[in-house]
């Protein structure tokens, strides 16, 4: 009897696809924010963040298709990356921001050749902590609805801790 | 004409306020952390926006309050020297000076960014990353970056620039220059104005060694680095013997007469404390020397500063202090000619 490796085909999918779609998108907001006050966007990141695991897990079970699953995922992974990139940006020293405006840079063109080389990294360990969670999440959706095989299990957590070991790397390079 | 007239509160305790026109040479904004010199300075660049004023650059309007005129930084035609390099990390300097020249066309760009490091010698250093240089070539490279735009004026923001370093950028900029500095040391030395600045406004301008010999306020009188400064009642006023007497809490001195004043007024009396001059006790009695008991004593690389109950600071050389002989109970003499009465 040959081993049912879907689970972790489609767990590697919506995993890939969230931690994609959110390096795509959070930075540049992130940036943004970095140089604004808004409580109200701090405080619904804050609360988006905080939805249980099992919510996510539920909504992103397979029965919905695996682009729902994408997109419940990254209800949870965008307010994470968002304050992670957001704390880097926000560390990144004036002077240089302030240099870059001189010379005539404009808010974006600071983020593209300034802030990202510089702290990019983040962005990237956030990513790598998205895609290890998400893994694992999807692990937790596909035993809920019993469509989950033992070496699928296996498989989804070792490659969840790869995913982890990964965002301790890509952190301690981001801080260096 | 350039002239800068602005004010801009920051907070409920702070709000900067500048009115005061820029001459054709170096002018040095001096005094201490904290006092809004770099708030001003990022205002005339425009990375700081005022809530009210005007600045002028060569008459062509930087910033207007009423006419909402707020140009960007890259269109004032400031050159702007930060308190730290601020060169970006992960660039080299030839590419961190062709970053700052990145509005020419590229042939332009490379023509000014090779110009730049010949002329403040960074040839050896223009391929390594700022990290990598030591911090006279980082110096070099954003005051380099700052002049690379042909800049009509020159922002430098307390950046450890000395008088031989001023004087390469006098080769190469001849416009003015603002510069912001704790220590008046190097705007004696270069600087044509002194501007003494605290709590956010200018205290007193002029020639920086008028400004430092004849403080008008109190306030000047500290930000000039007179450290001796007490409050006392005038005694005596005779103009046929050219002197007065102002009497403090334990001593008296007499300074030159003072017009304008009548006895009981109150006025402050400042005096440098390397003016000071403590003597042994037993030295034959001279004018203005009156007794003092030594608190403490602090030994420095180049000298000894004195404290007296007073409180009265001196500052002498080793072998002074050494002639002394260690006695606690000494004398001060406070020199008429180095003591300075401030309304």
């Amino acid at each position: 009897m040959t081993a049912d490796w879907s689970p972790l085909w489609l767990s590697l999918r919506v995993a890939l696809m969230v931690s994609a779609l959110v390096l795509l998108v959070a930075p540049w907001p992130a940036w943004w924010l970095s140089r604004r006050n808004w409580p109200a966007v701090t405080l619904l990141a804050h609360f988006l963040s905080m939805v249980p695991a099992v919510v996510v897990a539920s909504l992103a079970a397979p029965v919905f298709g695996w682009p729902v699953a994408v997109a419940a995922g990254l209800v949870r992974a965008i307010p994470y990356t968002l304050a992670t990139c957001r704390a880097a940006f926000q560390s990144l020293d004036p002077g240089l921001v302030k240099a870059a405006r001189m010379a005539g840079a404009s808010d974006w063109h600071v983020f593209r050749t300034v802030a990202l080389p510089l702290d990019g990294g983040a962005a990237l360990a956030a990513a790598a902590e998205v895609f290890a969670e998400t893994m694992l999440e999807m692990a937790v959706a596909l035993w809920v609805i019993g469509r989950l095989s033992v070496a699928s299990a296996g498989a989804i957590v070792l490659t969840g801790l790869a995913g982890s070991a990964l965002w301790l790397w890509l952190r301690r390079e981001a801080v260096r | 004409m350039t002239s800068i007239r602005i004010k801009k509160r920051v907070s409920a305790a702070f709000a900067l306020e500048a009115d005061f026109s820029l001459g054709p040479g170096i002018t040095a904004l001096i005094g201490p952390a904290g006092a809004g010199k770099t708030l001003l300075l990022e205002i005339v660049a425009g990375l700081a926006t005022p809530d009210e004023g005007r600045i002028l650059l060569n008459d062509a309007i930087l910033f207007d309050g009423q006419a909402r005129v707020d140009l960007a930084p890259v269109r004032r035609g400031c050159g702007y020297v930060s308190q730290t390099d601020s060169l970006f990390p992960h660039r080299n300097l030839r590419q961190n000076l062709e970053f700052a020249a990145r509005r020419f066309p590229r042939l332009e760009r490379h023509r000014r960014a090779a110009e730049a490091i010949e002329r403040f010698a960074l040839a050896e250093a223009a391929g390594m990353r700022p990290a990598d240089t030591g911090p006279a070539e980082r110096l070099r490279c954003s005051i380099a970056r700052a002049l690379i735009g042909s800049p009509e004026l020159l922002l430098a923001d307390d950046a450890g620039i000395d008088g031989a370093l001023f004087g390469l950028i006098r080769t190469h900029f001849h416009g003015p220059i603002l510069i912001a500095a704790r220590d008046p040391d190097v705007a004696c030395e270069v600087a044509a104005e002194m501007a003494l600045v605290d709590g956010g406004r200018i205290v007193q301008r002029g020639v920086p060694r008028q400004v430092l010999d004849q403080p008008a306020t109190v306030e000047a009188a500290r930000l000039a680095g007179y450290e001796n400064l007490w409050q006392g009642t005038i005694a005596r006023l005779d103009r046929a013997a050219n002197l007065s007497r102002v009497e403090f809490d334990g001593f008296a001195l007499t300074v030159p007469y003072l017009p304008g004043h009548l006895r009981g007024d109150r006025v402050w009396v400042a005096i440098r404390a390397a003016a000071v001059h403590p003597r042994r006790a037993d030295a034959p009695p001279a004018p203005n020397v009156v007794p003092a008991e030594l608190v403490r004593a602090a030994e420095r690389a180049q000298s000894v500063r004195l404290e007296f109950a007073g409180p009265i600071v001196a500052e002498l050389s080793l072998g002074q202090f050494a002639a002394l002989g260690g006695q606690k109970n000494l004398s001060v003499e406070f020199p008429a000619e180095s003591l300075r009465v401030i309304p």
